[in-house]
């Protein structure tokens, strides 16, 4: 019975954490990237089988960097 | 004395053994499945996350894996009759970690179905206790074990090889060492009991967390105490370093492309990088996406060479004779070699055969069957583990010191080669 209690007692616990803290918590400026997260939706799974399959937008991105300005070796 | 006959049936009687047969079946199987149910995002209403028309597959998946399962069983001389009642409990914990996971708020957290199985299974153990009748169906290694093989199809060495010098120069120059240090500094500075735990939180810091733990716990046969102690500091801190990480780059302002290499190579969970590297803008998250895969491929060769390292020299008697290739062979986990097959042969023989798209399609339900798997793992570990045997772990707070310490240098030493790599310093600029 004590046991059943003690799960009980741990689960309402966690479920205030999840529905009450965790939702008001990521209003904090330094959460951005949650709230960020909420926003976007991103999944990452969806994002390397799709939108990195060919690694080309990585390939851009360095390009990209390289002719940057400020990166550059040649100076 | 051990004949030749008893080490070949061991092809069909040891859990190691069965664990790449099983995944092999899943492979093979996989091109007929048209996918793996899994719980969809939701919002306030957990019943949206397992819509009515998902109860069939999630049914039909329950009742397959449970069944290929208990076939293992039967070989391996044990009790598929018991194990199977027990089994849908089980599932049931993991899909409904699934669920939790896949709440709005809490996904964006970070929080994943490893964190829930595991959250879930230890509060069942430790206040009502795991029924006796439920433990036929706690079968760690088992799982454990399947869904390593399953993840050696993911590691496609072609592809990472493919990407060129900055994204392996930062993956691959800083993983060995930091996995070393970190090794070297918890035996022998902090002096830790346990090897093994030293070099489960090592890899969890240096690689991709709860991945390469499991990887690397297996290969050591580490204890689930001491996995599930890596595994909850790695869960713990890459909360946390998804949200300060982003904060402190853009706070000193640090090149995008810099600070997404930089959290590529530290942040534990691939998810998370994602993330992380999204709050720098495009670019720094396909940067930071490529680092963490290409990164990704160290578990494998992690967890050969300290399969490798404990049957040759840690569990080795420092008195005796030197082990001959056959006896290292006998005692080599074979889960490993079904993990490193399953890798070659998606890379250098699915690939080229059947195309990218058709491998790409085949991953899709091969990842959701080993998210399944290790889902499963991590409800049974919580289920067999005691928050007593977790603090004897902690033992003077070494393994979070060693977390601690390991992560700084990860932290700094990836710094300087994302810098090196991408901050123009390197590598030629066209």
């Amino acid at each position: 019975m004590k046991g059943y209690l003690k799960l009980f007692g741990a689960t309402l616990l966690i479920f205030l954490l999840c529905y009450s803290v965790l939702p008001r918590l990521s209003r904090a400026p330094c959460l951005e990237v949650v709230r960020s997260n909420m926003t976007h939706d991103l999944d990452a799974t969806a994002y390397f089988y799709t939108e990195l399959d060919d690694f080309s937008k990585y390939e851009q991105a360095v390009r990209r960097a390289s002719t940057a300005e400020g990166l550059s070796n040649e100076k | 004395m051990e004949t030749m006959k008893d080490r070949l049936s061991g092809l069909w009687k040891t859990e190691d053994w069965w664990a790449v047969w099983l995944a092999f079946i899943l492979f093979a199987f996989a091109p007929l499945v048209p996918s793996i149910p899994k719980p969809s995002k939701w919002v306030s209403d957990p019943l949206e996350s397992v819509p009515p028309d998902m109860f069939v597959p999630l049914l039909t998946l329950m009742i397959g894996l449970g069944l290929l399962t208990s076939l293992a069983l039967v070989f391996m001389k044990e009790k598929p009759l018991r194990f199977l009642p027990a089994f849908p409990v089980v599932f049931i914990i993991a899909v409904l970690s699934f669920m939790v996971s896949s709440q709005k708020t809490i996904n964006a957290y970070g929080l994943g179905y490893a964190f829930w199985a595991l959250l879930v299974g230890l509060l069942v153990s430790n206040t009502i206790g795991t029924p006796e009748r439920l433990k036929a169906a706690v079968r760690t290694e088992l799982y454990i074990k399947i869904g390593l093989v399953l993840l050696g199809g993911e590691i496609l060495f072609t592809k990472m090889l493919a990407l060129g010098g900055p994204g392996l120069l930062v993956a691959w120059v800083v993983t060995p060492i930091v996995v070393t240090f970190m090794y070297f500094f918890g035996t022998r500075t902090l002096k830790m009991a346990s090897r093994k735990l030293a070099i489960t939180i090592a890899a969890a810091t240096s690689v991709c967390g709860v991945s390469a733990a499991i990887a690397v716990a297996g290969a050591c046969r580490a204890k689930k105490d001491e996995l599930t102690l890596a595994v909850g500091m790695t869960l713990i801190f890459t909360v946390l370093m998804m949200v300060f990480m982003p904060l402190a780059i853009k706070a000193v302002g640090m090149d995008v492309l810099v600070g997404g290499a930089w959290m590529g190579g530290t942040i534990d969970s691939t998810g998370a990088v994602v993330a992380a590297g999204a709050m720098l803008g495009q670019e720094a998250m396909n940067v930071a996406a490529v680092v963490k895969m290409i990164q990704n491929v160290m578990i494998g060769l992690l967890g050969f060479v300290v399969a490798v390292l404990w049957v040759t020299r840690v569990d080795r008697d420092p008195h005796g004779p030197k082990p001959s290739p056959m006896e290292i062979w006998y005692r080599f986990p074979k889960f490993i070699v079904g993990f490193v097959a399953a890798s070659v042969v998606f890379s250098f023989i699915l690939t080229p055969a059947i195309g990218d798209d058709a491998v790409d399609g085949l991953l899709k339900i091969s990842k959701g069957l080993r998210s399944c798997f290790f889902c499963l793992a991590f409800v049974s570990i919580g289920l067999e583990s005691s928050f007593k045997e977790l603090g004897k772990q902690m033992a003077g707070g070494k393994p979070l010191i060693l977390y601690i310490v390991g992560q700084s240098f990860n932290l700094l030493l990836t710094l300087i080669m994302a810098y090196v790599a991408f901050g123009g310093i390197l590598f030629g600029r066209p």
